[in-house]
């Protein structure tokens, strides 16, 4: 009798232990827990067939699998966490092999029982003394059902964990759908979506609000110079302070290097509201000139800001986001102004703007363009070359001025297109010439090029098969270039003209002392000719800094073994000076003005004859 | 460190001023810890011992108990000082009742620092409700292999206060674990027999015991003493009868955890310790020449431990309440064995060590002694 109620008692305190929980460490910890107790233990353990932590492995592979341990407790022996104890994983490994259903192991002066649990792992329970044969066999169908809960917390585990998976994986598309994936702010269509709404609520309150778009200028040249992991870097601390300026205010990346920020419930009074954007933009553009510091290199960036105020729903997304980058290239083109508010008027110019280049298009295409060329002299009045000019008769408004349509022919990339007329035309004028004796003083003409052509990967290989084309020597041709080229990729810049001096095209810098040069690159380019801008020579014989100016370039151009020319001389006093200096190349009026091609012909001609 | 004997102090007098000149005394004495084990029944007021404690730069542990032991007698008025000569790394687990299920976390994270040590003091707040699901946990994170001695600090008239001392004053509801860098030979005894059982335990919660075998707990025990030892037990007599019955829990041997019940509504029953739902339990009775031999027993089994070592006893309460005068007989047969030793110790509330699987467990009516 008190044998039997032994049994019975154990076994439902066991079976009682093991509870309805379905958190497998929680359910196994508290059956743990009972059964030391109950059955004088001195510790339990789980072993589990698992791919993982979660999920069990299906029936026929488990063949295939290795036991991992799950749970003992207590958790340590002798201050040794049993999941380092040797003796254990091997009692499991060895019962695993046996193939029964249980078996009793000694270790030292301990009883090691194992239990299978039948496809879901083994049981060990270790004991200082042996325990009862009927003990054991009450054990079993206790084991059994905790086989069954097991699997059941198990199954609830994968079940959770599959959910969760597809929690987080549904939050994740839904994340990356909305931000963006550099910055991790919001991207654009967030921020067209926030846009919306934004516009609906403004106008049902009455209020104001606000799109503002970032332009951070000159960013490109940070990747050209710097690579691209900098500049990503350099965009995501921009990301971060602009994010950090106002919380109610919605930031996103716009694409590129160009930022949005939309503020929402702005007074419904317009000065107001205005007054609270321009000073939020003062912020901005503080806190983006603050320098940045990224792999110990400090970058001093600044911005051009756009922004478009709206509280009427007929005004659409787009239109907004437009107005706003209007503006910003407004604030661009001024340059010193960093935030400006859309005006109407803007929009006008801009379409005034992409007309005037659909014509500088249609000129090209009907050939409306021609080159003049201003002839160069030495001291000795001898021609020696000339700098072939491009002029547009325009076929309504005759000669349009260069000032007007090179900056923005250099803003689109209609001075590529350009740029391969004159280069063309200029050898095809260089093959005219060269039918006739040309005066033994004439060198070469040059043309002009922009930055933007000579950072096209194809240059050298365009120059050279326009030459090729025309049949003219290279040593004919020489390229013009700005000092401006070195802000952008000087390394590529200098290979560029490299690999044209390699072929004989020489390079003259145009416009010397106007621009930013670094002495390092200057001294690295292949470059044979300055050219002193025409501000330095004009009135040099009576302005002391003008002469002390083009005393410098003439001289670091003779310590740089490369010849002087000077421009813009138009008077004997200014040559008479000039030569005095040292300088014996000249371009300007006081010898000629740039010819049409037949006049230069003419000149050419009558300057060869003895 | 050496393993010198601990420096010992103690008074039979009940004032505060009187426990501040022996922590005075300990502080001249090159010592880096005390144990301060005081009778409930003292003179102390609470925020002037706080006071105490607090300026007190060396670690603090211990607890106010009904009773303590020096020597051979025990005494209801008085003060023990223990003076390590080792420093003990003292960790007091607070406000355990509003842990609720989060007690293994918080064992965890308070931990470190004692969890490679394997021979630990513990005193805990008899009337903390969780004590015994604090000393599974505590179990369950340290291990197998360790070695613990302890008992429960509180008063007689079962009104939970602050019992235990700590570095920040006096506290409560909290258990208190001492880390002792040397080995604790430990024994245990309580000498009680079989008087009646098993029976089933079929419904429980915690310290109460709602029924045995499907009937009202109480009538069962009540018949079971009227029937097998012919005493009448009502309400009004309940502790004064039942801690001559104590009930004992089955394990799967012959080893019993005996379980003293406190007192009764006349249906359930309260006992000093949890008391598993489907177990079996024995009705236990005591005879006084068999508890006191259990307890020699317990002592014999230390005479090999160093003679110059000091023994600390956690002697129930109750079995002083059971052998009243005789009590002073248990002293002498522990103290038999080994005379040389110094005798120190407190008549507590439920006994706290590790049993032969290892587990730490909560014991009523037994003696427990640890050499260190």
């Amino acid at each position: 009798m008190k044998e039997a109620l032994k049994i019975i008692s154990i076994q439902h305190e066991l079976v009682l232990a093991i509870g309805n929980t379905l958190e497998l460490k929680t359910m196994l910890q508290q059956f743990f827990r009972v059964c030391n107790s109950r059955l004088e233990l001195n510790s339990s353990h789980v072993y589990l067939f698992q791919e993982n932590n979660d999920i069990l492995v299906q029936e026929q592979s488990i063949h295939k699998m290795e036991l991992n341990h799950c749970l003992s407790l207590p958790r340590k022996n002798n201050g040794i966490l049993w999941t380092e104890n040797h003796e254990l994983n091997e009692v499991s490994q060895r019962f695993l092999t046996s193939n029964h259903q249980t078996q009793m192991f000694t270790v030292k002066s301990n009883v090691f029982y194992c239990f299978s649990l039948d496809q879901v792992g083994v049981l060990i329970v270790e004991s200082k003394a042996l325990l009862e044969e009927n003990i054991l066999n009450a054990l079993l169908p206790v084991f059994d059902k905790l086989t069954i809960s097991c699997k059941a917390a198990t199954n609830h585990q994968a079940l959770i964990t599959e959910i969760q998976t597809r929690k987080t994986v549904e939050e994740k598309i839904r994340y990356q759908a909305s931000h963006d994936q550099l910055t991790g702010i919001f991207n654009r269509t967030a921020m067209e979506n926030t846009l919306k709404h934004t516009i609906y609520s403004c106008e049902a309150q009455n209020h104001y609000g606000a799109l503002l778009l970032i332009d951070l200028i000159d960013f490109k040249h940070i990747n050209d110079v710097m690579g691209h992991n900098v500049g990503d870097e350099v965009l995501q601390q921009v990301a971060l302070h602009l994010k950090t300026l106002e919380a109610k205010y919605t930031v996103a990346r716009f694409g590129g290097d160009e930022f949005m920020i939309l503020i929402p419930e702005l007074p419904r009074d317009k000065q107001q509201a205005l007054a609270i954007v321009t000073s939020f933009t003062t912020r901005i553009v503080n806190t983006i000139e603050t320098p940045i510091e990224v792999e110990s290199n400090t970058f001093s960036i600044s911005c051009a800001i756009g922004y478009e105020l709206f509280n009427d729903s007929n005004t659409c997304v787009s239109d907004i986001i437009k107005h706003a980058g209007i503006a910003m290239y407004e604030a661009i083109k001024i340059g010193h102004v960093k935030a400006t508010c859309y005006q109407a008027e803007m929009l006008v110019a801009l379409n005034n703007r992409l007309s005037y280049i659909d014509k500088i298009k249609q000129a090209l295409v009907n050939n409306d363009f021609e080159l003049h060329y201003q002839p160069q002299f030495n001291h000795l009045n001898e021609i020696i070359g000339a700098e072939a000019l491009l002029r547009w008769n325009h076929p309504t408004k005759g000669y349009e001025s260069p000032a007007v349509y090179i900056p923005i022919a250099e803003e689109s990339e209609l001075i590529v297109d350009i740029g391969d007329y004159v280069l063309n035309q200029a050898c095809h004028d260089i093959k005219e010439i060269a039918k006739c004796a040309l005066p033994v003083s004439f060198e070469k003409i040059s043309i002009n090029v922009s930055a933007k052509q000579l950072s096209k990967a194809n240059f050298v290989d365009t120059v050279m098969t326009a030459i090729d084309n025309s049949g003219i020597a290279a040593s004919r041709l020489e390229i013009e270039i700005t000092e401006s080229i070195m802000v952008g990729d000087i390394e590529h810049s200098i290979a560029t003209l490299e690999a044209l001096h390699q072929q004989e095209v020489e390079c003259a810098i145009d416009d010397f002392g106007t621009g930013y040069s670094s002495l390092t690159y200057l001294k690295r380019l292949p470059a044979s000719l300055l050219k002193i801008d025409r501000a330095f020579v004009t009135d040099i014989d009576k302005d002391k800094d003008n002469y002390s100016i083009a005393n410098m370039i003439i001289m670091l151009g003779n310590s740089l073994n490369m010849n002087v020319i000077a421009e813009g001389v138009e008077n004997q006093k200014e040559l008479d000076c000039l030569i005095e200096l040292g300088c014996f190349r000249f371009q300007g009026f006081f010898f000629s003005r740039p010819l049409p091609f037949k006049q230069f012909q003419d000149l050419l001609e009558k300057q060869s004859s003895p | 460190m050496s393993e010198l004997p601990p420096v010992i102090w103690s008074t039979t007098q009940c004032s505060l001023s009187e426990l501040a000149i022996g922590i005075d005394s300990m502080l001249e004495q090159e010592v880096y810890g005390l144990m301060l084990l005081t009778c409930a029944g003292n003179d102390y007021q609470e925020s002037k011992i706080n006071q105490l404690l607090k300026s007190c730069k060396l670690p603090i542990c211990g607890g106010m108990f009904p009773q303590i032991i020096r020597e051979d007698k025990v005494y209801t008025k008085g003060a023990i000082v223990i003076g390590f000569r080792f420093k003990p790394i003292v960790k007091n687990y607070t406000a355990l009742s509003s842990l609720n299920s989060n007690i293994d976390e918080y064992i965890e994270d308070q931990s470190e620092t004692i969890e490679h040590y394997q021979n630990f003091i513990i005193i805990g707040d008899a009337f903390c409700s969780v004590n015994e699901d604090f000393i599974d946990a505590f179990y369950n994170y340290i291990g197998s292999g360790i070695t613990v001695i302890g008992g429960g600090a509180g008063a007689l008239d079962f009104v939970p206060r602050n019992y235990i001392y700590s570095n920040q004053g006096l506290i409560g509801d909290a258990m208190q674990v001492i880390a002792i860098p040397h080995s604790i030979q430990r024994a245990v005894g309580h000498g009680w027999e079989i008087l009646d059982g098993p029976y089933l335990v079929t419904s429980a919660n915690e310290h109460h015991l709602h029924s045995f075998d499907y009937q009202p707990a109480f009538e069962v025990y009540q018949k079971a003493i009227k029937c097998i030892a012919g005493k009448k037990i009502d309400i009004d007599s309940f502790f004064n009868i039942a801690k001559y019955f104590p009930l004992g829990i089955a394990g799967i041997g012959d080893e019993l955890v005996v379980r003293d019940p406190i007192q009764s509504d006349g249906r359930y029953l309260e006992c000093v310790g949890n008391v598993p739902v489907n177990s079996t339990v024995y009705l236990l009775k005591g005879e006084q020449d068999k508890m006191i031999l259990s307890a020699r027993q317990a002592s014999e089994s230390l005479v090999n431990s160093d003679s110059s070592k000091t023994l600390l006893i956690f002697d129930c309460i109750s079995r002083s309440l059971f052998m009243e005068e005789e009590f002073d007989q248990e002293l002498k047969a522990i103290q038999q064995p080994i005379p040389k030793k110094h005798l120190i110790g407190v008549l507590c509330l439920g006994e706290i060590t590790d049993t032969q699987s290892g587990a730490i467990r909560l014991l009523n009516k037994s003696t427990v002694m640890g050499v260190f």
